[in-house]
């Protein structure tokens, strides 16, 4: 039974009228800085410094790296204030904003597959003045956006039709094929897995999701024998071998994730301690400071290190969640929850990828991996979720809009 | 909302909750399980079998196996060839970036070497550089630690770990079968003392080339072996393979020894009783066999004993000899001695002899002193080394406790053996061999001075010089020979074997004879002749 059954109200509704007529007066932009979600805030900042000084302890033997701390720390601060700009942005900006950072995105995309750099053996990276950015993490945000606003915009009267998500679907598979084409296997997957995040949310029939999910493990074989290039054919080999515990090349194919698994082992219950772990400072684990960042921590600070930092993003997604749910307006709902969904599976594939429990797709870990245009999304989508927190009660119409 | 919709929020957080639960799970195993320490790996790491050792007799280290790394690269799995390989260069100075390039761009190919024996740290630089499509391959490399230290006796491995020359080559089965060092006959000390002589002898004389060998004519060890110019075996990749520092002259170069036969043909007369030990020959007249003279440096007034004739290098004395003796009996001799073939000894590079097309008397009378027959210094020593075994000639061996030998061969009689080596003695004491003599070892020898054969004679400008030696005479128990390559003629001294060969010798006998255990004894009368070596005089400037 619904509770605010008898109010007749819903229950934002019902805030609408008290929350946002008690403070109506109050909403210069001083106001609304201090009533940002400072709790959040200071926990990402204290992940992202911990990042920091994982990446010193990765990097500071070699002298070539030895400095990406520092680069590292500017771009945070740099991004945090960025954050907190888009956190104060009103909602209904956001929206505005939607389709045409999207339409841009699907640009740079196209530019990369023209104009764009090779970097590791794949077309990922397009260099705009002096900085080389890489449009498929933008693509993450855009699409999540992109969707939340399609969702606002369709299904005002509530809509059961299933025809309504095929326009999500085109939204999802446009980019999705961009980037697949580039090649990266692994920000498709994580653009398809959060796109289908929102559109599960906005309430796709449970009988189409149930066929959804039999046609994916269907077309997995095919995929596999038709799609995938060799070398990401090899990855998946190595990665099943290992998983079921197969003889594999630990000096070949799975050398990177044999040493990462060393390196966790030799980090136990309590760790190495900072700077101590020796895997890490002898540079044994390739990529230590980008996408395998966690076997630092895990060797220095052990299980305990590892476990806190998981339970440090739960706490980050969970309250995410909460939130989300919270807003009135579809577009708030869906967008948070894309952005969400966006982090979670960086998280889950990143770290699923360290442990050996996915193949090395090459995902770097929000927050604390190094890498400019990670860090700038994995910012921009919390700007977004505290943006929908702080508008969690405004109900956006789309008329008026464009 | 729609309670729906919120449920399915719900629903969603739950399913990231449980994405959590099995990391947090799985990191906690990896954490707590001690990791999953490739065993595999570590199991073919301890299989690997390393090459064996080699050491000295004494058990020090002559030649040894370090690891290293190859750089392999699969093409297949690399973009750019041109980037990967301007990358390596910058670790890899060496590197041929044009032709790496184009290696690396075969994308048909999945294997292609790109650097074999990196150090560790090179590895690590290029592990650094982070290019794909790379991988090491951990293999072992021979270091030889003693430099040229018998370099030629042990010879070097190949690319491949394979022993490609020396004792690496004959032994190559059992070195890369592991486990135990393949211990040398040789004594580092001693060799090393050998082949510093050799040098200086070589240098001061401004020779082609040198080599030395000392023998323990007992058991046929070969106590050391030097060869110049001398050959860094870690190098072997670096030396061209026409340089002339490869060659192994102990074993790989036959060369007419000359003079140093004699000994060989007196005793074979002996033997066989054609001649009394105290017998004249005439000596007088240069001898004619069919338009061809056979004369002798420094013509005799009067008969001469074979004592003399042995001391003074008489080639008209050894012809006459020769002359009772008869080809037939000469030329069993030479078989019983070894010297019709090749030495049988653990390197693939023992040269066969040169024999004369056919033993006639012509050839007959120069092979009696040495002429028109050319063998090893290798097998000249073991044949000569009977004399310093009462008479019984045994296989030379450079692998210590080698019992895949033939028993010893007797050659003549101890009688006889003592009879030679009292003339050679004599040779030491009063003839052409008097700058051997060490005090208190008692040297006997034969010099041998051989002109250089050239196509259709011989060139007098060009000689080989030979000095073989036994000692202590007495009591004999080492053979040793040198042999110079066309030393030059030095101020007031001739470029005959007496200027050069024999002082070499004296100096190496003086140098190795302590380190052998031999003990100093002075003969109570000293011809008025030989002078005593003091350690100063007739030291070699160098």
């Amino acid at each position: 039974m619904n509770r605010e059954g008898f109010t007749g109200f819903s229950r934002g509704e019902a805030r609408t009228r008290t929350a946002t007529s008690l403070n109506f007066d109050n909403q210069g932009p001083l106001n609304k800085l201090m009533r940002l979600p400072w709790g959040f805030i200071l926990l990402i900042a204290a992940m992202a410094l911990t990042g920091i000084a994982m990446l010193y302890s990765s990097a500071h033997t070699n002298p070539a790296e030895a400095h990406l701390w520092k680069l590292q720390l500017v771009r945070f601060v740099v991004c945090f204030f960025m954050m907190i700009g888009l956190a104060m942005l009103p909602l209904s900006w956001w929206m505005r904003l939607a389709f045409p950072a999207y339409v841009g995105t699907i640009v740079l995309l196209i530019l990369v597959e023209v104009m764009g750099v090779t970097g590791g053996g794949a077309q990922r990276w397009l260099q705009i003045g002096p900085v080389a950015v890489q449009p498929s993490e933008f693509a993450k945000l855009a699409v999540t956006m992109a969707l939340a606003r399609y969702y606002q915009m369709v299904l005002q009267p509530q809509t059961g039709r299933v025809m309504v998500h095929l326009g999500a679907l085109a939204i999802i598979l446009l980019p999705a094929a961009l980037i697949f084409k580039q090649p990266d296997f692994g920000t498709t997957l994580a653009l398809v897995a959060s796109g289908g995040v929102v559109i599960f949310l906005a309430g796709l029939s449970v009988r189409v999701i149930g066929t959804g999910i039999i046609g994916g493990i269907a077309s997995v074989w095919p995929i596999y024998q038709f799609v995938l290039a060799p070398y990401q054919r090899e990855r998946v080999d190595t990665f099943l071998a290992q998983l079921f515990g197969g003889a594999t090349n630990a000096l070949g194919e799975s050398y990177q994730i044999e040493q990462g698994k060393i390196a966790i082992g030799a980090g136990g219950l309590n760790g190495r301690g900072f700077l101590q772990g020796i895997q890490s400072q002898q540079d044994y684990v390739p990529e230590q400071h980008t996408d395998f960042i966690l076997t630092v921590i895990a060797e220095e600070f052990g299980f305990l290190g590892s476990t806190a930092l998981l339970v440090g993003f739960a706490v980050l997604l969970g309250w995410s969640l909460y939130s989300a749910a919270r807003s009135v307006s579809w577009f708030g709902r869906l967008a948070s929850a894309g952005a969400v969904a966006t982090i979670g599976f960086y998280i889950v594939f990143n770290v699923g990828m360290v442990l050996g429990l996915l193949p090395v797709v090459g995902m770097p870990l929000p927050l604390i991996s190094y890498g400019g245009t990670a860090m700038l999304t994995t910012m921009a989508c919390f700007g977004l979720i505290i943006a929908a927190h702080m508008h969690r009660d405004e109900k956006l119409t789309a008329r008026g809009l464009f | 909302m729609s309670e729906a919709s919120r449920n399915r929020t719900r629903l969603a957080g739950l399913a990231v909750s449980a994405l959590f639960v099995v990391l947090a799970g799985k990191a906690g195993y990896l954490s707590l399980a001690g990791g999953t320490a490739p065993a595999h790996a570590a199991g073919q790491k301890a299989e690997r079998i390393v090459r064996a050792d080699i050491v000295d007799r004494n058990g020090e280290l002559l030649a040894t196996s370090v690891s290293a790394y190859s750089l392999v690269a699969n093409p297949k799995l690399i973009w750019d060839g041109g980037e990967v390989s301007e990358a390596l260069a910058t670790v890899l100075p060496d590197l041929d970036v044009a032709e790496m390039t184009r290696r690396l761009s075969d994308q048909t190919r999945e294997f292609v070497w790109v650097e074999r024996g990196l150090t560790p740290r090179q590895r690590k630089a290029v592990f650094d550089l982070g290019l794909e499509g790379l991988r090491f391959e951990e293999e072992s490399r021979r270091a030889y630690p003693r430099g040229t230290l018998a370099g030629h006796l042990l010879g070097y491995t190949n690319v491949d770990g394979l022993g490609a020359g020396g004792i690496e080559y004959s032994q190559n089965e059992r070195l890369a079968a592991g486990g135990e060092p393949v211990r040398l006959t040789i004594d580092n000390g001693v060799q090393a003392a050998v082949e510093a002589e050799l040098s200086i002898a070589a240098a001061e004389h401004e020779a082609e080339g040198g080599a030395a060998i000392l023998l323990d004519a007992q058991t046929g060890e070969v106590r050391a072996m030097a060869s110049w110019p001398p050959f860094d075996p870690n190098r072997s990749v670096d030396i061209p393979m026409s340089d002339p520092s490869r060659l192994n002259r102990a074993t790989g170069a036959v060369y007419e020894l000359g003079s140093i036969f004699k000994p060989f043909t007196v005793a074979a007369a002996l033997e066989a009783g054609v001649v009394h030990p105290t017998e004249l020959f005439d000596v007088r007249r240069p001898l004619e066999i069919r338009g061809f003279r056979i004369e002798d440096d420094h013509p005799f007034h009067g008969d001469a004993d074979i004592t003399h004739i042995i001391s003074q290098s008489s080639n008209i004395g050894t012809v006459r000899i020769n002359e009772k003796l008869g080809p037939r009996r000469q030329q069993d001799f030479l078989i019983r001695a070894g010297l019709m073939e090749r030495v049988k000894i653990e390197l693939a590079g023992s040269s066969a002899p040169i024999l004369p097309e056919r033993f006639d008397d012509l050839y007959s009378a120069t092979v009696s002193y040495g002429h028109g027959i050319a063998v090893s210094p290798m097998s000249f020593l073991a044949a000569f080394s009977t004399f310093a075994n009462g008479g019984e000639r045994v296989q030379p061996t450079l692998i210590m406790n080698n019992r895949d030998r033939p028993a010893p061969v007797r050659v003549m009689s101890a009688l006889t053996a003592e009879m030679v080596n009292v003339m050679m003695r004599e040779a030491v004491v009063t003839g052409t061999g008097k700058n051997a003599e060490v005090a208190g070892y008692r040297v006997a020898g034969k010099t041998g001075t051989a002109e250089k054969p050239i196509l259709g004679g011989y060139d007098d400008d060009h000689n080989v010089t030979s000095f073989a030696a036994v000692f202590p005479y007495d009591r004999p128990q080492y053979a040793l020979i040198v042999t110079l390559d066309d030393p030059k003629a030095g101020s007031g001294a001739g470029a005959t074997a007496a200027y050069n060969a024999a002082p070499a010798a004296g100096r190496m006998i003086e140098r190795v004879a302590p380190l052998l255990g031999l003990a100093p004894r002075f003969e109570d009368i000293r011809p008025a002749g030989a002078a005593l070596r003091s350690g100063q005089e007739k030291r070699s400037s160098l």
